[in-house]
């Protein structure tokens, strides 16, 4: 029994892991196609992580754009050399560690009066995050953040004499997907472990998961920093992937195509977003010749799935089946 | 001196029309526990409709009409959304939150439709009263004085028909014990259904007076939609004493960045003081729940 279900489990991992790594051999001839995968892997991890703070923690948290551009411009700024820099000139893999402990360090700060508060004021404080951040950006130009433009030349990444120029999609895309493993299996030892059970019986019935001895506000604090630090950890990646970051990414459009990917992976249903993260990415790349439509698209959906299908992509089998248990018994009445 | 007297009454003429664009947001609020994100764009495809009617159809009218048509229309259209969107959610667990997400994705539409359909150019309607006008040494315009008194008798208004109607002591009594309401034969959902719709007729009226200060952009309606909810959350639970007094301490609050750091920093003053609130009343001002 006990191999069966690991055989399970790993069936469950193994094969999309094998499809992904299968995606180069098929698409690798099509640099825009790998561009696409990348973000779709980066998008995958944000929106998962996201998901870890509103759909188990029950926390409606909107700073998860803010802590991917707080990654994205740490690993930039420590890593890059020249005038108008820190000039501290690390490396990028650990620029890419250190922006994962800053954003963890900010989602800590910030997390710490703001889950004091219920509803709508944690969504206010976490919008406030992000938007200082293009203040602060502008203010920053003498240690190199671009002020008003994009900050430009960061380091691509180097391991051993190779380097990963922004050019070749190809290694680029095993880098990422090495992380995005990486990530994704933390993210479900975490949920499948007594403390991720914690969120899930606290997010359910607050008073009774309580009653029974769980810190919910320390519990929450944990959960809504190591949500950050997996955010920033990606943040870094893409600047370092892409070689530029500007303070656009903190645009409306990114962050709602990532709220979206939240929403209709279905709210707590762990690897459901990362499957809306892919399926959107790509919906986004095929939208773009209706332009203004797009966002009404969006929208539409977003209130669609919401009305719909409260749980999602991952409800629908829920769905389908409840739809035909609620027609037997009222056979039977009939009878 | 007169520079300092200056700021504070431009800061009580902001506070005024902060509190035209909040008290839709903060009654939905205060009854039904909704944070509707689609406020602003309500206020902005209100700005719209009166700007389109009056360049149109309504061409050569007295502006005022204004008044007579768009707020009747938009209590229309806020009963649909409460009854196409939001009604299905209540059913649901934890649907404060899900009723964020949907009037998110709805703010979305509206802005976007807007987009597509007027273009990015800002559009303006004429104000109401024109002349300049001095008080007591300061000058200022006729429309901003109307403003302010349309801004008080919305208030009183508001208060009377919430204290002493029997259609606005069923919406107050909802939010306080829905079971004891349905019991006593409150139809709550129509109640619901009527709170948004006079939400969205607020949103009509802050909607033609924002057409006649600032310029009219499809995006606008975020920055509308902020504001309201730093305020609504400064008050507490759908105050409307709270919404009055926060909309003077952030109006006037602002007059003061924008004359002494720019406008730039407006945002940034206005967290400090919503968290430095916050942190003494965690409640929000007027707060009870």
């Amino acid at each position: 029994m006990k191999i069966e279900l690991s055989r399970k489990k790993l069936l469950n991992f193994g094969i999309p892991v094998l499809i992904l790594c299968l995606v180069p051999v098929f698409l690798g001839g099509s640099p825009h196609i790998m561009h696409i995968m990348i973000m779709c892997l980066i998008w995958a991890i944000v929106a998962t992580a996201w998901d870890l703070v509103i759909g188990y923690g029950g926390i409606f948290s909107v700073g998860q754009i803010a802590f991917f551009a707080i990654g994205a411009y740490t690993s930039a700024l420590m890593t890059k050399v020249g005038v108008n820099t820190l000039g501290l000139g690390i490396s990028p893999w650990l620029g890419i560690l250190m922006a994962g402990i800053i954003a963890g360090v900010v989602g800590f700060i910030i997390s710490l009066p703001c889950l004091r508060l219920k509803g709508a004021y944690i969504a206010l404080v976490t919008f406030a995050l992000h938007m200082t951040i293009p203040p602060l950006v502008r203010a920053g130009q003498p240690i190199g953040t671009g002020g008003v433009g994009s900050l430009v030349g960061i380091p691509p990444l180097q391991l051993g004499s190779y380097i990963f120029t922004p050019m070749d999609r190809i290694p680029s895309y095993w880098v990422a997907l090495a992380i995005f493993c990486a990530l994704m299996f933390a993210v479900y030892k975490i949920i499948n472990s007594r403390f991720g059970l914690a969120y899930v019986a606290l997010r359910d019935d607050e008073p009774f998961a309580r009653s029974l001895g769980i810190n919910m506000y320390r519990s929450q604090v944990m959960l809504f920093a190591i949500s950050a630090f997996i955010t920033g950890i990606m943040g870094g990646f893409y600047a370092h992937y892409l070689g530029l970051i500007s303070h656009g990414i903190l645009g409306l459009d990114i962050f709602v195509l990532v709220l979206v990917m939240v929403i209709v992976g279905g709210m707590g249903r762990f690897p459901g977003a990362a499957i809306a993260a892919f399926i959107f990415t790509f919906a986004n790349e095929l939208l773009r010749p209706l332009e203004g439509f797009r966002a009404i698209v969006l929208g539409g959906i977003i209130i669609a799935v919401v009305i719909l299908s409260p749980q999602g992509l991952m409800g629908i089998p829920d769905l389908v089946r409840g739809f035909f248990r609620r027609r037997k018994p009222a056979m039977e009445e009939i009878k | 001196m007169g520079a300092i007297a200056e700021t504070l009454f431009g800061g009580i003429t902001i506070g005024s029309a902060y509190i035209i664009v909040a008290l839709g947001l903060a009654i939905v609020y205060g009854v039904s526990d909704v944070m509707n994100f689609s406020h602003g764009s309500l206020i902005m495809l209100s700005a719209y409709v009166a700007w389109f009617l009056s360049s149109t159809v309504l061409a050569g009218l007295p502006l005022p009409i204004l008044f007579i048509i768009v707020p009747p229309i938009m209590f229309g259209v806020g009963m649909l959304i409460e009854r196409g969107i939001l009604r299905p959610l209540r059913r649901q667990p934890n649907w404060a939150t899900t009723a964020i997400v949907v009037t998110l994705g709805f703010a979305l539409v509206i802005n976007n439709s807007l987009l597509v359909i007027f273009g990015p150019l800002g559009r303006y309607i004429p104000p109401m009263l024109e002349q300049v006008v001095t008080i007591g040494g300061f000058t200022t315009t006729g429309n901003r004085i109307l403003i302010m008194g349309v801004a008080a008798a919305l208030v009183v208004g508001l208060v009377f028909f919430l204290k002493k109607t029997r259609l606005g002591l069923s919406m107050r009594a909802v939010p306080q014990d829905i079971v004891g309401a349905n019991i006593v034969g409150i139809p709550s959902d129509r109640i619901f259904n009527i709170t948004f719709g006079l939400s969205a007729a607020l949103a009509a009226i802050g909607g033609i007076f924002m057409g006649s200060i600032y310029l009219l952009a499809p995006e606008g309606g975020w920055t509308l939609f902020i504001r309201a909810f730093v305020i609504v959350l400064l008050a507490g639970a759908g105050s409307i004493t709270g919404v009055v007094v926060a909309s003077f301490i952030l109006g006037i609050l602002e007059s003061i960045v924008q004359w002494q750091f720019g406008s730039l920093w407006i945002m940034p003053f206005w967290f400090v003081a919503f968290l430095t609130i916050m942190s003494v009343r965690p409640r929000g001002l007027f707060g009870i729940r």
